[in-house]
């Protein structure tokens, strides 16, 4: 126990040094930590070289690696304030994550349902807020109707899509536009049946 | 005759999309810079400004005092701290084909990297790989000083 608090300690002060100084007096090693990613448990990665391998699943761990070849070390908790102060400049803003929306269109059509068509205002808005943003908008249609019919309805809802937030003042730096037809039914039905729900619009802002 | 409407709306619509920036290249988005910061692409240097749209096999660089963080077409979000160097070395994004995978090769300096949809509908097809260490990815969150 308290050789690891000391190797935590240790590790510490090198991550903070390194930071000041550019590196520990002994050769610069790499370091790889694990961080929370919101509220959800920490995925895992695995860091290996030809000397060995260690794995990281648990938020604030972190290992070094003395080199090219070097033996990855034993995986070592830090404290988060370590780890702000070691990457402070790449930490320096959290990201706001992607938002995605749902709309809605009538049977056969790029017409997009009254009730959806109220949504548009504020993903134009998140649009704005986002800049420079990338909006993808993927259509999707129910399962009547032929393969070909219905890649092409798809085609025609991004897009109307696309263009009613274009004409709302969105202007993203990047759109971009595709049809996934009747492959990806939200409400899994048998094949030639109408389906509101499925006759929809997936948008992405980034 | 419907069926060359549909055809022609189609054509238009897609010339519509060309005209908004759609681009099948890009894969990702400069969203924040400060300082230094460029892109490398076929053995020429851009400067990396906010929007800058990301293709496969790019090098993302910054200077002694830059930062830069981009944003990839699965949510993937990327940032680099000073002095660093990742190159967008593979980036395969097609859910629907179930076609996933990529690799970003990191040379050097400080990264932070916040997997996307191709790590959680594929855990294990990410990998970043730096000169001195290989890491494999699945659905995480996580910080790296690179050492070459």
């Amino acid at each position: 126990m308290k050789g690891a608090s000391l190797r935590q300690l240790t590790l510490a002060l090198c991550l903070w040094a390194g930071a000041l100084l550019s590196g520990c007096a002994a050769p610069r090693s790499s370091v790889i930590v694990l961080l929370p990613e919101g509220d959800h448990p920490s995925g895992e990665v695995t860091v290996s070289n030809a000397g060995g391998s260690q794995v990281l699943n648990r938020s604030w761990q972190s290992v070094q690696v003395p080199g090219p070849g070097g033996r990855p070390g034993e995986p070592a908790p830090l404290q988060p304030e370590a780890v702000r102060q070691a990457f402070g400049p790449v930490l320096a803003a959290t990201p706001a994550p992607p938002l995605h929306f749902l709309l809605f269109f009538k049977l056969d059509s790029a017409e997009i349902l009254p009730q959806s068509q109220q949504l548009l205002p504020e993903i134009a808005r998140v649009i704005g807020e986002r800049r420079p943003a990338q909006l993808s908008v993927v259509g999707h249609t129910d399962s009547v109707g032929s393969v070909q019919h219905n890649y092409r309805l798809g085609l025609l809802r991004a897009a109307a899509v696309a263009e009613r937030l274009a004409s709302l003042g969105a202007a993203p730096a990047s759109v971009e536009t595709s049809s996934r037809g009747k492959a990806e039914l939200l409400v899994r039905t048998p094949d030639q049946t109408p389906e509101p729900r499925n006759r929809r619009a997936e948008v992405t802002v980034r | 005759m419907m069926r060359i409407t549909v055809f022609m709306l189609c054509t238009l619509l897609s010339l519509v999309s060309a005209a908004l920036g759609q681009d099948g290249r890009t894969i990702g988005l400069v969203k924040t810079v400060s300082g230094e910061a460029s892109v490398l692409r076929d053995g020429r240097r851009a400067a990396a400004l906010p929007g800058f749209g990301l293709e496969l096999g790019d090098l993302l660089a910054t200077g002694a005092g830059g930062t830069l963080r981009v944003i990839l077409r699965d949510d993937t979000v990327l940032s680099l701290g000073p002095s660093s160097q990742v190159r967008l070395e593979q980036f395969v994004f097609e859910p629907a084909q179930g076609n996933l995978g990529m690799v970003l090769r990191v040379t050097r300096g400080l990264i932070e990297y916040l997997s996307g949809r191709i790590s959680k509908l594929s855990p294990g097809s990410v990998r970043i790989e730096t000169p001195v260490a290989t890491l494999g990815i699945r659905g995480t969150h996580l910080l790296a000083r690179i050492e070459p």
